[in-house]
């Protein structure tokens, strides 16, 4: 892969494109590059291996087909990515009744106030060293947040709840979780500008 | 920020998060606002990056060769004029237009429009429809419909993988999709017809279940000749069908349409055909 200056076009909106045009390397190499968080996101939404596989699968056949309609202009590859990944593992989750058990995993909650659902910062065996840098400063901005931001944030993404969903759970009132959300978004936003890839 | 109180949803819409009744007002307040939507699409990559936070967990070694052993199977759609799943729509509004559309059996003349008639009045319709738009229009239009049923399926696909391999078939490059819908809340469908296996899928919306006594008939009819059977179906009470039916060998189908029956099917139809499409025959 050829090195590209930094602020470049990234070369993964490129294995896009050619994977639209119908090379089945480019495919591949999207999966070396986004197949570990892909299975990562997956397992952490359904709970088990075989599921998550059953998830990244799909999701890469979806990303296979519909690589054409991918607009670089509209967001990065790793949105795009983690978007059909999440969506489909929800789709898998809310097919088969689980949610409950989700749910109650995403809260349990430990002294900290960390949820289980993410990992400790010390254990990262991610491949590409990129996203595992990526990775490292994600979980310092969320582990940053007020734990309340980050509970609703993670029980949105993670558990795939809606807002007045969360306030049930939390047994807190609904304003206040949508004040949360938003606040918490935007603390994220901010520290997370060194790397976001589009509009920053 | 406080002159436009519609920033407020956006975080929890990039989070899937909005309840559903705010999740239409605000999608629909996106479609005209390029604030919103600059918005929208910032935090959405925030929560793309949530994903890279989940604890690493390695995918087996075999899931690599397996979704490239799939890939094999199956051609990326070309097109570039359709948004990929998951990306924000741009705030230009796509027109609604679907491939082979044809208004459902309208107030015309009842049962007694002949079968002939209807599937001559179909054929038209389809061509000047093809006319009007122009064909390149016509082909986007093919595309976009057979992308948002091969998307429509794919979610189904993820729960009867395994179990049914029926829709995995459905997303071959050999199944012909066509979509036909009347105006307003009348029943809408999609065929999808795999001509090598002999074998077409009903997938119908709106459709409220065939009277006590009653079944919905799928006819399939070749030029000239009288209608040929392919089955018999209901919807479910909230007025969806999907059927697999089976089409003869040698039948050279131009029409499908679906009538309303008595139970177990009649040998002819006896009510006026609707969700009629049409295919080509070579």
């Amino acid at each position: 892969m050829p090195t590209h200056p930094a602020g470049v076009q990234p070369p993964d909106s490129a294995l896009v494109a050619r994977a639209a045009s119908g090379d089945e390397r480019a495919l591949g190499e999207l999966y070396d590059r986004y197949g570990g968080m892909a299975f990562s996101l997956a397992s952490a939404v359904v709970g088990e291996r075989a599921d998550a596989e059953e998830v990244v699968a799909d999701a890469f056949a979806q990303i296979w087909r519909s690589a054409a309609g991918f607009d670089p202009g509209r967001g990065s590859v790793t949105a795009w990515v983690a978007t059909i990944v999440r969506t489909r593992a929800l789709d898998l989750v809310r097919s088969r009744r689980r949610r409950a058990r989700v749910l109650e995993e995403a809260a349990i909650v430990t002294d900290e106030g960390e949820t289980l659902v993410l990992a400790p910062t010390a254990e990262s065996p991610d491949r590409g060293a990129e996203l595992s840098e990526t990775a490292a400063i994600v979980r310092r901005s969320l582990a940053d947040l007020p734990a309340p931001q980050r509970r609703v944030i993670e029980l949105a993404y993670f558990g795939g709840l809606s807002q007045s969903e969360i306030a049930a759970q939390l047994a807190e009132p609904l304003g206040t979780v949508k004040t949360r959300m938003r606040a918490g978004m935007e603390r994220l936003r901010q520290a997370l500008r060194p790397v976001l890839e589009v509009g920053a | 920020m406080t002159e436009h109180a519609w920033l407020e949803h956006a975080a929890a819409y990039a989070l899937g998060a909005l309840d559903e009744q705010d999740r239409v007002s605000f999608e629909a307040h996106l479609a005209t606002c390029d604030v919103c939507t600059a918005e929208v699409r910032q935090l959405r990559e925030v929560a793309g990056l949530l994903a890279t936070a989940a604890a690493s967990s390695a995918p087996p070694p075999g899931l690599r060769d397996r979704i490239l052993a799939e890939a094999r199977q199956v051609r990326p759609i070309a097109t570039a004029n359709t948004p990929a799943a998951g990306q924000l729509r741009s705030s230009t509004p796509t027109p609604d237009v679907r491939a082979g559309t044809v208004i459902a059996s309208s107030s015309r003349r009842g049962t007694i429009l002949p079968w002939f008639v209807a599937a001559a009045a179909a054929v038209v319709a389809v061509i000047i429809g093809l006319q009007y738009r122009g064909e390149r229009d016509a082909r986007v239009a093919a595309q976009q419909s057979l992308e948002s049923a091969r998307l429509a399926m794919d979610s189904a696909s993820a729960a009867l993988r395994g179990r049914d391999s029926l829709v995995a078939s459905l997303v071959s490059p050999d199944v012909e999709a066509v979509s036909v819908s009347g105006t307003g809340p009348q029943p809408s469908a999609k065929y999808f017809f795999d001509r090598r296996a002999g074998r077409i899928v009903i997938a119908a919306n709106a459709l409220p279940p065939a009277a006590q006594g009653r079944t919905y008939q799928l006819w399939g009819i070749e030029t000239g000749r009288a209608p040929v059977s392919l089955g018999t179906f209901n919807s479910d009470p909230s007025g969806r069908a999907l059927a697999t039916l089976v089409v003869p060998a040698g039948l050279r189908v131009a029409v499908t349409a679906v009538t309303d029956e008595p139970a177990g099917g009649s040998a002819q139809p006896t009510t006026t055909p609707f969700l009629a499409a049409t295919w080509k025959t070579d």
